[in-house]
């Protein structure tokens, strides 16, 4: 038989007011310190924004090139790793061997996105990226799809500044630099196309 | 207007021809008054079948505090509410319940549709899912997200609030006018699945495969004799 240590709680002691008043003393220290120190928790949020992380998963923003066309080479890859399959794409050709495609229309309807960054991450060109803008409402569906133009506008991303995007915050990129290297230096493989 | 007509609460509907056509200023202040007073004291209702309503419990504590615009009351019961917030998926099982609940909220009421699954369906492009609520119910405000942030809710509920000083309210679910709507709403889809259903099961008696299935001619590989094992 195995023993059992059993703990005795006195139930019926009368702790008195002590346990009230030390409940109390908090409750009013934070009062206090809410309204005469300032140092509520609460974030008076339409002028007080949040501070979130660089790595905030916001609207979406389409970058663009020194001459302001879209960056997007309308690949489709972000609309195809979309698991909401949220953002419509048509191509249109450009005069530049080197580029090819740009996007006509591009139209992500956000309110089938689930803003999962599948796209900034399989994005060839760096070309779509997300901002930390998380405010926007709509009354109707149709103002809540957004399109290239409003994509690719620039204030938003001044105003509540960049969000998830591939190229600053590749957390993992010197593991994978590393792990390159030692398949290089140990196994003498360089990963890449396989040869024919 | 007399004072059983006050008492009815007849000069704070907005659609009330008389509040707006001109009639005496007391009746057009005190309208301006109600609608104030309407605005800074929203008692929501959190209708949260998903994850949504957990965001919407962080909208509700100290760090974003909807107490700040009067919507602190939260009631779980429909006939003490005036806004409604769906948060969360949505199903077909759920939607005439959804139905109930809004038509016992009194008039006027407003509702927010939060997250992409209650606004559209989001992902669950399925057979199962309401494709948004507003097929049933009349939206005011959408809110993107997944979930929303919390300052996306506030966004809305200060969007609702303009809208209750304007006089405005959704009176229509938007049904086959939204976007990407195939079809009258809930119903319709719920009648093309049996109209699929009973196709599938008439080609199957036929021997036959459903319709969606593509018939590609697939090369055949001629197996060869000795060959490799694998």
């Amino acid at each position: 038989m195995a023993t059992v240590n059993v703990v005795r709680v006195e139930r019926n002691t009368h702790p008195g007011i002590y346990p009230i008043l030390l409940g109390l003393k908090i409750t009013f220290m934070n009062m206090i310190r809410t309204l005469f120190m300032g140092q509520s928790a609460t974030i008076q949020f339409p002028e007080q924004k949040r501070v979130s992380s660089g790595r905030y998963r916001g609207i979406h923003l389409l970058t663009a090139r020194e001459d302001g066309t879209p960056k997007c080479v309308a690949c489709y890859m972000c609309a195809t790793a979309c698991p909401a399959e949220c953002i419509y794409i048509e191509a249109g050709e450009r005069p530049e061997k080197s580029i090819e495609k740009y996007p006509t229309r591009f139209e992500i309807d956000l309110l089938r996105c689930v803003y999962c960054g599948f796209c900034v991450d399989a994005c060839p060109e760096e070309a779509i990226m997300m901002s930390r803008e998380n405010d926007l409402v709509g009354t109707t569906r149709a103002e809540l799809i957004i399109d290239r133009d409003r994509l690719m506008e620039r204030g938003k991303l001044a105003e509540y500044g960049p969000g998830y995007r591939p190229t600053d915050h590749d957390v993992r990129r010197p593991v994978r630099i590393a792990a390159l290297e030692r398949l290089k230096k140990e196994h003498g493989i360089v990963p890449g196309m396989p040869h024919r | 207007m007399g004072a059983l007509d006050i008492l009815k609460g007849k000069f704070v509907d907005p659609t009330y021809a008389s509040v707006h056509a001109g009639g005496d200023i007391i009746t057009t202040r005190l309208d301006a008054l109600v609608k104030w007073g309407r605005k800074s004291s929203i008692w929501p209702m959190p209708f949260g079948t998903a994850c949504c309503a957990i965001e919407f419990m962080a909208v509700s504590f100290s760090h974003y505090d909807i107490a700040r615009f009067g919507a602190e009351v939260l009631r779980f019961s429909p006939r003490q509410a005036d806004l409604m917030f769906v948060a969360g998926t949505i199903v077909d099982k759920q939607a005439p319940i959804l139905k109930t609940i809004y038509d016992q909220m009194p008039e006027p009421k407003w509702v927010i549709s939060m997250g992409v699954c209650a606004s559209s369906g989001g992902f669950y492009r399925s057979y199962h899912t309401m494709q948004g609520i507003d097929e049933i119910i009349p939206v005011d405000v959408y809110v993107p997200g997944c979930p929303p942030s919390p300052e996306g809710l506030i966004a809305a509920l200060m969007k609702i609030q303009d809208k209750i000083q304007a006089g405005q309210q959704a009176r229509e679910p938007q049904g086959e006018d939204r976007l990407g709507a195939s079809g009258a709403g809930a119903i319709d889809r719920r009648q093309r699945r049996q109209a699929w259903a009973s196709d599938d099961r008439s080609r199957a008696a036929e021997g036959k495969d459903p319709r969606g299935v593509l018939h590609i001619a697939a090369p055949v590989e001629k197996e060869e004799v000795g060959g490799h094992h694998g």
